[in-house]
């Protein structure tokens, strides 16, 4: 922000969204999950997707564990704590519903899309999706 | 002569020092109260960074802390310190328990996110009032001790100082960042447009406004309102030592502040509440007191 902003580079940015149990996907605004985390929900999982909580000088020992089992951090692929935070976010979701109602999640997503660089147009170009079942 | 200073541009009695208190402390109350501790104890512990000071914790704390019941305890503990020193209660000792329960609460925060200002200069005011005598009145301590002895006006005046002081420094230094980081290419005509489009574009902000959007078409005139929002930042200052001015400059804020909500999806709510620092709270109790005392005089010339 101190930086300002330029065309010059492009960025990416993220949607959560739901899929019903009636079949419906749904944007999904984060803040009506944990709303503790005003402001700062988009960082969180950025930080998320580059696996930042995994490039610390004291590692989470279930974290130390993984990075063990892929060999490597450079080998973890991104985001690969995102099904924890999207289990989280789903479970909140659906607490907030009635157990009957077709409105709760059967799966939660998070869309990635890229703003490339250049000018104010093209602002939707999709790059990844991780999708966790509830 | 620094506390003529002080006393000719600030409150400087124990009164205005109390307000003060209860605002700060009560901004941290509201907030806390309509804030879910359970869904935040939901967040897995291991997306967790934990940020300065938090490092110096093991994880086996985060993990018996991160948890929906852990969270709600946490909370408990929190609204009831905050209530304490909102209203004055046990002062010298609650004031400090917030400060330090709250300073703990914005580390985890952060610790998930990144290291945004809107509570920091709040967080800092926390920390001024903590050792500072601001129950000496407008608090259940000054009513259930009502022999203490005075203290001299400044110990009111500087504290109130202090903290005007603190919030002119976050958007003269903030003016000096952007000046010093992006330096003439702050005001280029791109540079508020792309920032304001680039967070309205996800549903991960806590808004969802789509202005910004709108940006673009008038992008040659921006760079005249970044000027002008930069030489507001670096003049400050100005709403402590001059008070014509005082009210402009607060109500320049409030205007920028929702700009960058409609615009930016990015508001600073807490930072908003700590403009009634700038309050004479001494003038008000004054102006209520004569009411009462002269009722029929404040009838006659208002009729």
């Amino acid at each position: 922000m101190m930086a300002g902003g330029d065309l010059e580079r492009g960025r990416s940015y993220c949607m959560l969204r739901g899929e019903t149990v009636s079949g419906e996907t749904v944007d999904i605004p984060a803040i009506n999950l944990t709303n503790a985390l005003y402001s700062r929900t988009w960082t969180m999982v950025n930080a998320t997707i580059d696996n930042q909580s995994f490039k610390l000088t004291s590692i989470h020992p279930q974290n130390e564990e993984l990075i063990r089992r892929f060999g490597g951090v450079e080998k973890l692929p991104p985001g690969v704590r995102l099904p924890d935070l999207l289990q989280a976010w789903g479970q909140l979701y659906n607490k907030q519903l009635p157990s009957s109602s077709p409105q709760r999640l059967k799966a939660i997503r998070l869309d990635m899309y890229r703003w490339e660089s250049g000018g104010y147009s093209d602002y939707d170009k999709f790059i990844e999706t991780w999708r966790k079942e509830l | 002569m620094a506390q003529g200073i002080v006393n000719r541009v600030v409150p400087k009695s124990a009164f205005g020092l109390g307000v003060v208190r209860c605002i700060v402390h009560g901004t941290f109350l509201v907030s806390i109260l309509f804030t879910s501790f359970s869904a935040l104890g939901s967040l897995p512990v291991t997306i967790l960074r934990p940020t300065g000071v938090m490092k110096l914790l093991p994880w086996s704390f985060y993990d018996q802390l991160q948890t929906p019941a852990a969270m709600v305890v946490f909370k408990c503990v929190l609204v009831l310190s905050l209530l304490a020193s909102t209203a004055g209660f046990l002062t010298g000792i609650s004031t400090k328990t917030s400060f330090l329960l709250v300073l703990f609460y914005q580390g985890l925060l952060r610790s998930f996110g990144h290291f945004n200002h809107d509570e920091m200069l709040a967080v800092y005011c926390l920390a001024v009032l903590a050792f500072t005598p601001c129950g000496d009145a407008f608090s259940i301590d000054s009513r259930r001790n009502k022999s203490a002895t005075p203290r001299p006006e400044l110990a009111y005046a500087y504290p109130i100082l202090l903290m005007q002081l603190l919030m002119a420094w976050t958007y003269f230094s903030s003016a000096l960042i952007k000046i010093r980081v992006a330096g003439v290419k702050y005001l280029s005509t791109d540079n508020l447009p792309a920032l304001a489009i680039f967070h309205s574009l996800d549903n991960l902000h806590d808004t969802h406004f789509k202005l910004a959007f709108w940006l673009p078409q008038v992008k040659a005139y921006l760079p005249f309102a970044v000027g002008f929002v930069l030489l507001w930042e670096l003049l400050f200052p100005l709403a402590i030592f001059w008070r014509r001015v005082r009210w402009w400059i607060l109500w320049f804020g409030i205007i920028f502040h929702l700009a960058t909500l409609f615009f930016m999806n990015i508001f600073f709510p807490h930072q908003l509440a700590m403009y009634l620092i700038f309050v004479d709270w001494d003038r008000w109790k004054n102006r209520v007191t004569d009411k009462k005392s002269h009722p029929m005089v404040h009838e006659q010339t208002q009729l």
